[in-house]
């Protein structure tokens, strides 16, 4: 198990060290996610009447779109750095490396949601308080970045790779974000669990599906 | 690094992986597909309209809306036939190009000819 | 000597589709597309409530199923060339998912000009058409990948992956669009009324859809033969050029 463990550790421990250094994925996606927040509010006119319609939206919205900027730069470093040669050259499986670099994205991502949430909070009354909502976040967390992470590694090998992420990304992930957009609606709304464990049961689903499949097919994306 | 080497060992255990448990995905993927789409393919008349259901005859004007009906064929044809053609002219350049190689190749096998029978009679010279 | 046999051995594999089973194939395509003509157009009776605009029917549900069969072969062609990593497989992936692409066009579009005579509106978000739009994106992004991913054996291989991932996605999608109808219009989404259809407007839509599968195995044959042997007439430029 530790043949499994240790070099998948290695990897996010890497990752985890270049961003504590560089400072180039965290920072910039909360930026950019604050900056999605903002427009939207002026775009759709948040009277209190309406946030409950809203703040659903402009959260997934917020999220899923400062999680493509963090995709993006998952492997742009690796890219520019030469980083790739020299993971591909290490004796371990392409799942060890696929899991690696998931935990990272998904870290980051986590990071920059469990910032902004206050954030939202406070701008749309939104209860944050609701561990179902924590349970939903994590597990769409998750499959944004179980997907994100094998079509970043694709697009970054691609001319246009800036539209290609988003191109790529955005129909997969449908399902996950129908899920949490409706689940986060149930929560606004006060409901109990039973409202919105469907959502979270379709997002675990992907979440497994996903998983397995991209952990099979990294290894295929990786050879040159 | 040598092609086949480390790589070459990683895809193996990887094409291993995707034959035991990614196949089994795979394989339950296509189950479920299928079976999704026999539930949902009666579901279908009931969501997209009221079951189609033969009219007594005269109690529907013969041709009503019949405008829809017709985009409908003119659409699909003309995708159908404009997809066809973009086939058939694609088709005529690979001919050309065809043509072009294999003037290429001929000109070029006869050029090695030439300088062969050339360099024969110097070299006996 | 090896450079005129390589040339000859294009022309082989470029002698494009005339064997007998496209013609063959050809044949069959075209009695059986006038012959679903007339049924559909003609013979079937007019509905009782839509007239005969319900006629859509019998073109609009085998092109949908003309589009989900070219996104399952993408598929499992996709599989088979990870596995083989044989070109013909390549080759098959891309020429299905080019035909389905088309294909997935005519569901939105038909979808939407059944729509507005029955529904009143051009577009519903029922799951058929929320799924049928997802595919389409994403068949969409595999003939971007392919234009814009790398060139060779990589550029492959990433098609394929996307080929994977995409069909995966295809019922979660349509039952997270189901789930979320439900959500948003509780009960609009229901099963049969009770009863069950005209026999004979049956009959005519199970014979358009042997047509449609036909059709599409014509394309599809067309098509594959023109991309080999377009992969043909490059490897030879390459090599002798």
């Amino acid at each position: 198990m530790s043949a499994f463990w240790r070099p998948m550790l290695a990897v996010l421990w890497k990752d985890l060290m270049l961003e504590a250094r560089s400072r180039e994925v965290v920072a910039p996606m909360l930026l950019f996610a604050l900056l999605v927040v903002v427009v939207f509010t002026f775009a759709v006119d948040p009277r209190p009447a309406l946030v409950a319609a809203v703040a659903p939206g402009a959260l997934w919205v917020s999220f899923t779109f400062a999680g493509i900027l963090g995709l993006t730069r998952t492997f742009a470093l690796e890219k520019e750095k030469g980083g790739m040669e020299g993971l591909m050259l290490t004796p371990v499986g392409r799942d060890v490396l696929y899991t690696g670099k998931l935990l990272g994205s998904f870290l980051f991502m986590l990071l920059a949601e469990a910032v902004m949430l206050p954030v939202f909070a406070a701008l749309f009354n939104f209860p944050l308080l609701v561990p179902g909502f924590w349970v939903l976040l994590v597990l769409a967390t998750l499959g944004f970045a179980a997907v994100g992470v094998i079509f970043s590694a694709m697009a970054v090998n691609t001319r246009a790779r800036e539209i290609m992420l988003p191109v790529l990304f955005f129909p997969i992930a449908v399902p996950v974000i129908i899920a949490a957009v409706q689940a986060t609606g149930s929560v606004v709304r006060g409901e109990g669990w039973s409202e919105y464990s469907r959502w979270i049961a379709l997002t675990s689903v992907f979440d497994v599906v996903f998983l397995a499949v991209a952990a099979t097919t990294f290894g295929f994306v990786l050879e040159e | 690094m040598a092609p086949g080497g480390i790589a070459g060992k990683r895809l193996g255990t990887s094409f291993r992986r995707l034959i035991s448990w990614g196949g089994t995905i795979a394989l339950a993927a296509t189950v479920l597909a299928g079976a999704g789409f026999t539930w949902a393919s009666p579901r279908a008349w009931g969501v997209i309209g009221p079951l189609p259901q033969q009219a007594p005859a005269g109690t529907i004007p013969p041709g009503t809306k019949l405008g829809f009906l017709f985009a409908v064929l003119l659409v699909s044809w003309g995708a159908f036939f404009a997809y066809s053609f973009f086939m058939s002219r694609r088709q005529q350049e690979l001919r050309k190009e065809i043509e072009a190689l294999r003037r290429h190749l001929e000109a070029r096998e006869r050029q090695a000819q030439q300088t062969q029978s050339e360099r024969r009679p110097t070299s006996g010279a | 000597m090896a450079t005129l046999e390589a040339a000859k051995e294009t022309r082989g594999a470029a002698v494009l589709g005339m064997g007998m089973v496209r013609t063959a194939l050809l044949g069959v395509t075209a009695v059986m597309v006038a012959v679903t003509l007339y049924l559909g157009l003609l013979w079937a009776p007019p509905d009782a409530i839509m007239g005969d605009v319900q006629r859509i029917f019998y073109f609009h549900v085998p092109i949908a199923w003309v589009g989900f069969l070219a996104f399952g072969i993408v598929f499992v062609a996709s599989i088979a060339y990870l596995v083989k990593g044989t070109d013909g497989w390549d080759h098959l992936a891309y020429s299905a998912a080019e035909i389905g692409v088309l294909f997935a066009t005519l569901i939105l579009v038909t979808g939407s000009i059944w729509g507005k005579p029955v529904w009143g509106v051009w577009w519903q978000w029922t799951p058929q058409l929320t799924t049928s739009l997802i595919l389409w994106f994403i068949y969409l992004a595999y003939l971007l990948l392919r234009i814009y991913g790398p060139a060779g054996g990589q550029g492959a291989r990433y098609a394929a992956v996307l080929g994977i991932i995409g069909f995966i996605d295809v019922p979660i999608v349509y039952f997270s669009s189901i789930l979320w109808r439900e959500w948003l219009h509780p009960g609009k989404v229901v099963g049969p009324a009770g009863g069950s259809v005209e026999p004979s407007m049956m009959v005519v839509l199970m014979v358009s859809l042997v047509t449609s599968t036909v059709l599409f195995s014509y394309l599809l044959l067309e098509r594959y033969t023109l991309r080999k042997a377009t992969a043909t007439v490059e490897r030879m430029w390459q090599l002798h050029g």
